[in-house]
């Protein structure tokens, strides 16, 4: 009798302090939750605001500044006027085209330059390597805008050595590019269960287009710069003047750097032994086992570049080879200035982007976990 | 020497030499030809008086000229004040400013307080008229009236009072001068707040909580926005009668709290571009530490907690120290973001906000070389610049060394 | 796999070949144009000259390029050095000298015919004409006055004159604005200064204030310096005065959308030129008024030119620029863009016919303030570059409640390093 009513006693006890748990448990939660909402919305308002204000007649804009309605618009007032007003007004889809051009050839062209580089500099034993390190290292704290007006007198007056050269070099790499692309989608083609039935001669020509996808930006930028080479000697008002000079740069070659020290020798040990030479160890050991660097390279520089602005608004007139950021200028200058199209601008620009890392924000988040990116 | 030559090109070395060559010679060409080599010329630059327009650019005579022109700095004891301070500026000597409060007054008694002879306004205002801020105009061309002619090439970047004396900074470019001050202030706010907050931000959103990603990506979304585009949103959101932000503040004041002047006032406008900078660049520090925070090996916390720890405990003798090296990484790459610090400026306040409170160094060169095609001059501040940002990395590195003898 | 080696090696050739494509062109030769992304109606009717001219020309084919205003000097100059200018450039008055003196345009003489220029308003060739020679013409000029909401103006008690002649006095223009104040309603402002602007405008619109109060922007005399008048007594003068205007909350430095404040009622004056007419009359119809610049000491002064056009000597079709200029200079086209915009036609035979500028009209105003003599123009000096930047800076500084003298000075010393460098 005695046990049983100490055993409830027990019981009771256990499930009050089982209930006590619960609360302390869904009061943190509760306060976490709700700390982490409101930083949430110190994060988001801006944003927020901007999305609202590019759906709202102008004069909403300034209008509904004080109230809620800045976040939570009339619905009635819902309006496509503004964005029809950015197509109107600029040519949109050419300056997003040149945005993406120029951001994509050069971060491609980045990782692939950059991370040889980077593997010489692990891999390879060559006089003068140290030191090239250390320049390189020392290279990453000078900005671009410390050597913008040198660099601009420069791109104005290329001398037509200087033109074979870059154009020499982008050969070269639009060769390698076609060799590592060739030999990397024949291998992967033929471990594909899709396509490995395919016949023989299909595959190829499966490789070929693949090759001339891929290669295809860096033959257009050949292709504009003999054009403009024929016309004299400048650079300015092209693509490739911002493309080529950024495209080598010294803090994605330290981080390419850092994560191949990081990779055991063994691996490409065993794939010298099997005969292979640097190149091939390069492509078939190292990119494979750096997808995450890679990854973390690809998405830096690209939010570098896509948001580049004074570089561009130096070398170009007019909206032929102007990125969108550049354009956002016509919407500052022109009067009256309507913000509902300023606002649509800023949300045309930035939501394209936004949804994109939020499908791709947890494989991010791991690449950037397992790169090495933290010293 | 031959033997040398041998080795390094010949042989299974010089195979590996000229692979590398191939493979690490576009990007070592590319930098050669886009950063070092423009760095170089940008140095040749600054000993000239090259402009934009296509004039002939010739050697400066010394070739120091520029450099001297951006890194003149002298202090001299500036004259006594005179017995009445006069409320019209002389042509060079003490002044004193009216005050808002003052041509209130004025205007109020319709008297002119300039004018010595008004009993009305000497009456009624000066008690409040003497509350301006002592002036002394500075103009080079008359420097020889009060016997500082030898300082006609500098303007005054700052007073200083004490013990009844009057000093002066002197600067032949003070707006160089106030520039790297704004760089400093800009670097020793946002590094540390900066890298705070993504490391506090970084712990919240490792908990272990359902939807965490969804707040993580919260964080991280302003890193995605560009920011000439977005600076402009925030200018809006700043503006001083209409912005979302002043309504907000005196919304969750009850109105106690007007909201600042933000971008108009000098010393709000920086904090201005911090709090935007911080806001823009913090989730991607964020994700840096949430990286660092997942190596952190389990059994460290259990262990512990068996221990006794508590939680600030744990943070402090397991997180902090596992974090080190990244806490090094993101310390370094941010001071070097906060130095380059442009693109925000040149958007919210292009002519360097008011009293050039928000001028920074690039801005500077940026708009010396640019807007007004002074190329030599610019090259010359480029190359005082990344001098600077090299010494600040450079003690920054010795700093993160001796402090791993120590350990 | 030789044969896919050979498939490639052809994409290769191809992509080298491609230049080749670009280099045939088609019939008519391309005059390239750039124009700087103003207001609204101008740039559809520039559209639509532009439109005009290439459907009826045979030869030449106009292609233009819109420049951004904020950063449009700059964009010239850059250009410049790269050899990189268009045949036809837009540009505002005063850079006129600059470009001159730079050699980056070639004189219209041998181009304009006698008959046309008789036909042309003498401020406009007044302001294209550089060491005796004609380098640019531009379609219209500008006006500057104050735009007034009449019933504002009347609920106030405020005269609104009729002409130059009995224009406002300082202390009218004073007691006008506080009157104004106690009729605007909350939230609103008596006068609109379009501080939202950026660049040029600074000069262009308080340069004829500062002159008004008897000062300068620069010493006219020698065109050396600017010291002492900039910041002179009378400049001081004029500073205080325009500091006290934003220091009693008359006036604002950082309007979000000063244009919709005035057409909606919110402000009584709008200090802004021509371009807004349309935009204004529509909005307040009969109750737009225009008031003369007023006379704050030394006379009534008002800013003058306007954007304008001349050749670069870049130019590879000269005779094709030529003939868009010239097409531009049509009276029928004069009067497309003036009835867009606003502004004072170039054109006599325009001016004469069109009812917005005779007596009584809307902006008959306009029209005498340039032909009264009221109308100074901007000073002749290629180092116009350092009175925008200074003008710019100064006038933010004075708006913010900085020191007077010290933002002038700051301006003298801007204006007189542009001035040094250009001896150099």
């Amino acid at each position: 009798m005695t046990t049983q009513t100490l055993n409830e006693q027990q019981l009771a006890a256990a499930q009050r302090q089982a209930a006590i748990a619960r609360a302390v448990k869904i009061i943190r939660r509760t306060i976490a939750y709700s700390f982490m909402t409101f930083l949430g919305f110190l994060f988001l308002f801006p944003i927020v605001f901007m999305v609202v204000a590019a759906f709202k007649p102008n004069e909403r804009v300034i209008a509904d500044l004080a109230s809620i309605r800045a976040f939570l618009p009339n619905p009635s007032q819902l309006t496509l006027e503004n964005i029809r007003d950015v197509f109107d007004s600029v040519r949109f889809g050419r300056l997003a085209f040149n945005s993406l051009f120029i951001t994509l050839v050069t971060v491609i062209s980045g990782l692939f330059v950059n991370s040889m580089a980077a593997f010489t500099l692990s891999r390879l034993r060559w006089p003068g390597r140290t030191l090239m390190l250390s320049i390189i290292v020392s290279l990453i704290i000078i900005p671009l805008e410390a050597i913008a007006v040198p660099l601009l007198m420069q791109v104005n007056q290329m001398s037509d050595a200087m033109n074979i050269i870059v154009l020499a070099l982008l050969l070269l790499l639009t060769g390698l590019l076609w060799v590592i692309v060739w030999s990397a989608s024949g291998k992967m083609f033929r471990e594909w269960p899709v396509l490995r039935n395919l016949p023989e001669p299909a595959l190829y020509l499966l490789q070929a287009l693949v090759v001339a996808v891929i290669a295809l930006p860096l033959e257009v930028l050949v292709y504009f710069m003999l054009q403009q080479a024929q016309e004299g000697g400048t650079w300015l008002n092209s693509y490739h003047v911002q493309i080529l000079p950024f495209i080598a740069e010294p803090f994605s070659i330290f981080l390419f750097y850092q994560f191949f020290i990081g990779i055991p020798k063994d691996f490409d040990e065993a794939a010298y032994v099997d005969g292979a030479g640097p190149f091939r160890i390069y492509w078939q050991v190292m990119v494979p086992l750096s997808r995450p660097v890679f990854a973390t390279v690809a998405i830096l520089k690209f939010l570098q570049f896509w948001s580049f602005y004074l570089w561009p608004l130096m070398v170009t007139r007019g909206d032929e080879f102007r990125p969108l950021m550049v354009g956002m200028d016509f919407f500052q200058t022109q009067l009256p200035i309507r913000w509902g199209s300023i606002m649509a601008y800023a949300a045309m620009v930035t939501i394209p982007v936004l949804i994109t890392f939020l499908l791709f924000q947890k494989w991010f988040v791991q690449s950037v976990s397992s790169s090495g990116v933290k010293g | 020497m031959h033997a040398l030559f041998e080795r390094t090109f010949r042989g299974r070395q010089g195979r590996e030499f000229w692979t590398a060559m191939l493979m690490g010679g576009p990007a070592f060409l590319m930098l050669v030809l886009f950063m070092i080599w423009p760095f170089i010329r940008g140095i040749d630059l600054s000993t000239t008086n090259q402009r934009f327009d296509g004039s002939v650019a010739t050697r400066l005579d010394p070739w120091y000229r520029n450099f001297d022109q951006v890194l003149s700095v002298n202090a001299i004891k500036l004259p006594d004040l005179p017995d009445v301070v006069p409320y019209r500026a002389p042509a060079v000597g003490w002044y004193r400013e009216r005050t808002p409060a003052c041509n209130q007054c004025q205007s109020n008694f319709s008297c002119d307080i300039t004018d010595p002879d008004d009993a009305v306004c000497a009456e009624n205002c000066a008690q409040i008229c003497e509350r301006g801020d002592l002036i002394f105009r500075w103009r080079g061309r008359n420097l020889d009236e009060i016997g500082l002619g030898e300082y006609s090439e500098y303007e005054i970047a700052r007073q200083v009072s004490f013990g009844g004396n009057h000093y002066a900074i002197i600067a032949k470019d003070p707006l160089f001068w106030k520039g790297l001050l704004n760089n400093f202030y800009f670097a020793l706010v946002v590094v540390p707040v900066q890298t705070g907050l993504a490391l506090l931000l970084a712990i919240v959103v490792n908990q272990k909580l359902p939807y965490r990603n969804v707040f993580r990506t919260m964080y991280f979304s302003p890193v995605v926005t560009a920011m000439v585009i977005i600076a402009v949103v925030w200018k809006f959101l700043y503006n001083p009668d209409f912005g979302l932000i002043n309504e907000m503040i005196q919304f969750v004041t009850f109105g106690q709290v007007e909201g600042f002047r933000w971008l108009q006032s000098p010393d709000m406008a920086m904090p201005a571009i911090m709090i935007m900078s911080i806001w823009q660049g913090v989730g991607f520090q964020m994700i840096i530490f949430l990286a660092g925070l997942q190596d952190i090996p389990e059994d460290l916390y259990e262990a512990s907690s068996i221990d006794g720890a508590n939680i600030w405990q744990q943070f402090r003798f397991i997180t902090l120290p596992m974090l080190r090296n990244t806490m090094i990484f993101v310390v370094l790459t941010t001071t070097i973001l906060a130095f380059r610090l442009f693109d925000q400026v040149n958007v919210m306040t292009p002519d360097g906000g008011p009293n050039e409170s928000t001028a920074t160094m690039v801005w500077y060169a940026i708009r010396r070389g640019w807007t007004q095609s002074e190329v030599g001059y610019a090259s010359a501040i480029s190359v005082v610049f990344v001098v600077i940002v090299l010494i600040v990395s450079l003690i920054q590195r010795t700093v993160v060394k001796s402090e791993s003898a120590i350990e | 796999m030789k044969s896919v080696k050979l498939f490639v090696f052809v994409v290769l050739v191809l992509a080298l070949a491609m230049p080749m494509t670009a280099l045939a062109q088609d019939g008519k030769q391309q005059v390239t144009l750039w124009f700087h992304s103003g207001q609204g109606s101008e740039r559809d009717a520039l559209g639509e000259l532009i439109d005009q001219f290439n459907a009826e020309s045979m030869e030449y084919e106009i292609v233009p390029v819109e420049v951004p205003e904020g950063s449009y000097a700059e964009q010239v100059k850059a250009a410049a050095l790269a050899g990189d200018l268009p045949c036809v450039l837009d540009f505002d008055g005063p850079f006129v000298y600059d470009y001159v003196f730079s050699g980056d345009l070639i004189p219209l003489d041998d181009y304009a015919s006698e008959e046309l220029l008789a036909d042309v308003l003498p401020s406009i060739i007044d302001q294209g004409t550089v060491d005796g020679q004609l380098w640019s013409l531009g379609q219209f000029d500008s006006g500057l006055a104050l735009w007034g909401n009449k019933a504002m103006l009347e609920e106030a008690g405020v005269r609104i004159p009729e002409g130059i002649d009995d224009t406002w006095t300082l202390d009218e223009f004073n007691s006008a604005i506080e009157a104004l104040a106690g009729v605007v309603p909350e939230g609103g402002y008596v006068l609109d200064l379009q501080f939202q602007l950026t660049g040029e405008w600074f000069s262009y619109a308080f340069g004829p204030w500062v002159q008004s109060f008897g000062g300068d922007v620069i010493d006219r005399e020698t065109m050396e310096t600017a010291e002492g008048v900039l910041n002179g007594p009378e400049a001081v003068a004029f500073g205080e005065w325009f500091q006290s205007l934003f220091e009693q909350g008359y006036t604002t430095a950082t309007p979000v959308d000063p244009i919709a404040d005035f057409t909606e009622g919110r402000v009584a004056l709008s200090y802004v030129g021509h371009w807004m007419y349309n935009t204004y009359k529509d909005a307040l119809g009969d109750d737009l008024v225009l008031i003369p610049q007023p006379d704050l000491g030394a006379g009534a002064v008002t800013g003058m030119g306007s954007w304008n056009w001349g050749i670069t000597s870049n130019c590879d079709v000269p005779e094709g620029a030529w003939a868009f200029i010239e097409f531009m200079m049509q009276p029928a086209s004069i009067k497309l863009m003036t009835d867009a915009n606003g502004a004072v036609p170039a054109s006599l035979t325009v001016l004469e016919q069109d009812e917005r500028y005779a007596e009584g009209g809307d902006m008959y105003i306009y029209s005498q303030q340039l032909s009264g003599g009221v109308a100074l123009p901007r000073p002749a000096t290629a180092a116009y570059a350092g009175i925008q930047t200074g003008m710019e800076d100064a006038m933010n500084a004075i708006a913010r409640g900085e020191d007077v003298q010290a933002s002038l000075d700051a301006a003298v010393d801007t204006i007189d390093s542009a001035i040094e460098n250009l001896a150099q």
